[in-house]
């Protein structure tokens, strides 16, 4: 690929995040029409945020179905960590190439058509259009492999001369080997990030894993690194899989759930380092709490799973990642959070319109989030002292405005504005005991 | 009695279903508020343990066991202010509360919107209510609209009019007047049929049939359990939808014939208002739930299922005293079902308020306002 083609696709994607979404979303649907064209990824890496947030309906390109069962585990290629047995995005497209060479041509043609002819919104059918695909793309892939292993010319001019990409290329033959399994398990779960976890989810993910265990017990590793993988909570799955019962040795099952400890426990830790790349402001900062609150909660989850590793190494991260966190929660959030809130809420001259006070909501939530994380980043201290000061603002600022009217409106919608953000901070108590005192005051 | 359901999960009446409440706290949203002998509130909530059967609570103990919203303790006031509860009345202390911008600025929004198209289809009711009276003296609107005519002849002539049609009833075209609107202010929830606009009750009544039809075929398609939930909802909307469409039709057909507000009006105004409210009482509780499943119309099928399950804990059971039942649906299995498929709510058992799923509460209830 050369790198002029790169830069021109990604000149374009610059060129279209100028537009309006509208005419952002017509560029990126005539992109991929145009398929795998050498570089255009590099296009679409770059549109993935707006991307991200408009959420289009994909049309559900060929390569894009063969390799869902894998979309779990994909990373940036600049956020991509060896060793923790995921994927680089940019080893897809090579792969797909190869991969497609290396299958049935009738096979690849019939999967195309039929899956060109399903409503790209029904899951379930596109999922049976795909099923042969997987089953015979996981023994292609293994013939790729054997090709790289032998074929040095032909690995270098694929896939580089990093060797990791073997590992990479091991980890796709895996998760498609139980393609159909996997897929039909996540259309019976919730979406991704999986919360809370129902009775008859719990269920569905035992029988597919008892399922594949009875087959081979090796099975069950893949579909938990892509389950964990979906999940806020990923400790809950590992303790689901100690309790179920698998088909193979007892060592083989406590190998297997220690090695898929390491790789969630350290892929939590690769994000933790990666935190610092968000970009930080104050309209971030409801964002940013989100990703702090996600992974302190995934860091919660596998507590018990790290104190029955006994590896010292292993629990001195994950005590430094939930101090990293708490220093950036501290630094991105709470720091500013109070003059952000307060001049948001309360503008000069003009009672906040409809949309500041959502931004001021936000603000005021994401402290609430850093005060429900505090207790387990060490954070407490600073959290709390920050909410007493903006409680004390606002309860200041609104006091000053008593002395207007009681009837005008504007000054009404005010106290209530001040209200909403007292009880998301302090409580529905404390927001009581506010109204009954403004509301004397009033009259 | 309801449909297919055993007699021991159906209330006898509609004062012992109680009204829903477009409560905010999680644990309270779409719980039902009833009156006890005393004339107490107590609210029935469906089992928020996931476990089996219904809490019937007094108000005064709730927030012993959950945190209460600011916005539910305010509603909760204007209800004790207010001596009979219906939907209707309900529905208006909900918006009142909401306007204050207690529950967020869309909600606040939303709630004025509510009322200002209430407020305007409360004029256009009247005004067809007016026309249609003028028709019985040989006055249509189009004689009151002709080419060049001024708006003040257009209202001598109305005057003139309604007088004549005053005269037949021996009263004053004040009187008369007076009788128009309090009868308007009755029939606005629905509308009248003559209106080229539905009223409130219609247009929902409108939305639960294609949500009957939506929730039917989803049922059928769907390969998971629940689609024996999405039934039972949907048959117990289906009977809903019939007893609305009967009374809807004695409306209609009341209202066809307005020579009645002349000669027999109290006969006509009590009748009116015993439709207009048990088609309220009928559909209080399905707006929403429609507005549920909407909410995850283009989501996946497992977002739909639980969704589906959590609706289905909420269905509106018709009481006896106006229906029979005609086959019967296993309860105690479905229930079942529905405690495999709810996912725990995290505050119950620590009784604090999550603010994240009050909003999402609140987003709803701003859509469907």
């Amino acid at each position: 690929m050369s790198g002029g083609l790169t830069q021109e696709w990604e000149a374009l994607a610059d060129d279209a995040a100028r537009l309006n979404d509208a005419k952002f979303l017509k560029i990126f649907h005539l992109l991929e029409q145009l398929g795998d064209k050498p570089g255009i990824q590099s296009a679409f890496q770059r549109m993935r945020p707006r991307l991200a947030e408009l959420r289009p309906p994909r049309r559900p390109s060929v390569s894009r179905i063969f390799f869902r069962p894998v979309e779990d585990l994909l990373d940036d290629p600049e956020g991509y960590q060896r060793r923790l047995n995921r994927i680089a995005r940019s080893t897809l497209l090579p792969c797909w190439k190869a991969v497609r060479e290396r299958m049935d041509a009738g096979l690849v043609a019939s999967a195309t058509s039929a899956i060109s002819r399903c409503d790209p919104h029904d899951a379930v059918a596109v999922m049976e259009a795909a099923t042969p695909f997987w089953r015979e793309g996981a023994d292609a892939v293994v013939a790729v492999i054997e090709e790289c292993r032998n074929n040095l010319k032909f690995k270098v001019d694929n896939f580089g001369r990093d060797e990791d990409v073997l590992r990479q290329l091991e980890t796709i033959r895996l998760i498609l080997s139980i393609g159909p399994e996997l897929e039909a398990l996540k259309l019976k779960l919730p979406e991704r990030p999986i919360g809370e976890l129902a009775e008859s989810h719990l269920e569905f993910i035992r029988q597919t894993l008892t399922e594949l265990g009875k087959e081979d017990a090796r099975k069950a590793a893949p579909l938990m690194l892509a389950l964990t993988a979906r999940m806020r909570k990923p400790g809950d799955l590992l303790k689901l899989l100690a309790e179920t019962r698998l088909g193979g040795s007892p060592a083989d099952k406590e190998e297997m759930s220690k090695e898929l400890s390491g790789y969630v426990v350290g892929n939590l830790l690769r994000q933790t380092a990666e935190i610092d790349r968000a970009s930080p402001g104050a309209d971030a900062a409801p964002d940013l709490a989100a990703t702090a609150e996600r992974l302190t909660e995934g860091l919660n989850s596998v507590t018990e799973t790290v104190s029955s590793m006994r590896d010292k190494q292993m629990s001195d991260k994950v005590a430094s990642a939930r101090a990293e966190i708490g220093d950036f929660v501290v630094r991105n959030i709470v720091e500013n959070v109070d003059r952000n809130l307060l001049d948001t809420l309360f503008q000069q001259g003009a009672p906040a319109g409809d949309e500041e006070v959502k931004r001021a909501e936000q603000l005021a939530l994401a402290l609430r989030r850093s005060a429900k994380l505090a207790p387990f980043l060490g954070i407490k201290r600073e959290v709390d002292a920050k909410i007493a000061e903006v409680r004390q603002q606002i309860d200041k600022r609104t006091d000053g405005l008593l002395s207007g009217s009681a009837k005008d409106p504007a000054l009404q919608r005010q106290v209530f504005n001040s209200l909403r953000m007292i009880e998301i901070l302090a409580g529905s108590d404390e927001a009581e005991r506010l109204y009954r005192s403004w509301k004397l005051r009033m009259g | 009695m309801s449909p297919g359901i055993k007699t021991e999960y159906v209330p006898s009446t509609f004062a012992e279903r109680g009204v829903s409440v477009s409560f905010t706290t999680p644990l309270l949203s779409l719980a039902r508020m009833r009156q006890d002998r005393n004339g107490n509130f107590e609210f029935m909530l469906p089992n928020f343990t996931a476990g089996k059967g219904t809490y019937v609570m007094p108000w005064k103990t709730l927030p012993s066991v959950m945190t209460i919203t600011l916005h539910d303790r305010l509603l909760f006031e204007e209800f004790e202010g207010t001596e009979n509860q219906s939907p209707e009345t309900v529905r208006v202390a909900a918006l009142k509360v909401a306007q204050t911008g207690v529950c967020g600025p869309d909600a606040a929004a939303a709630a004025a919107r509510a009322v200002e198209a209430d407020n305007q289809y409360l004029v256009l009711t009247n005004f067809i209510f007016v026309t249609e009276l003028l028709k019985l003296v040989g006055i249509g609107a189009a004689d009151l609209l002709k080419p060049g005519m001024g708006v003040e002849e257009s209202k001598r002539l109305a005057r003139e009019a309604l007088a004549k049609v005053a005269e037949i009833v021996k009263a004053s075209s004040d009187e008369l007047y007076s009788r128009v609107e309090v009868l308007s202010a009755a029939v606005a929830p629905i509308g009248l049929p003559q209106c080229p606009q539905p009223g409130r009750l219609r247009a929902l009544l409108a939305r639960l049939e294609k949500f009957r039809a939506d929730v039917g075929e989803w049922s059928r398609k769907d390969l998971s359990e629940v689609a024996q939930l999405g039934e039972f909802t949907g048959v117990v909307c289906q009977h809903t939808i019939d007893l609305c469409r009967v009374r809807l039709d004695l409306v209609n057909r009341q209202c066809a014939d307005l020579k009645q507000v002349i000669t027999d009006g109290d006969r006509f105004r009590t009748t009116l208002t015993e439709h207009v409210s048990r088609l309220s009482w009928l559909l209080d509780g399905w707006e929403f739930l429609v507005g549920m499943w909407e909410s995850v119309a283009d989501k996946p099928p497992e977002t739909q299922q639980t969704t589906m399950s959590e609706m289905s804990r909420y269905v509106p059971m018709i009481p006896k005293e106006e229906y029979a039942t005609v086959q019967t649906f296993d309860m105690d299995a479905l229930q079942k079902l529905q405690r495999r498929w709810v996912r725990m709510n995290e505050d119950w058992r620590t009784g604090a308020l999550d603010m994240d799923a009050v909003m999402r509460i609140e987003a709803l209830k701003a859509a469907v306002a």
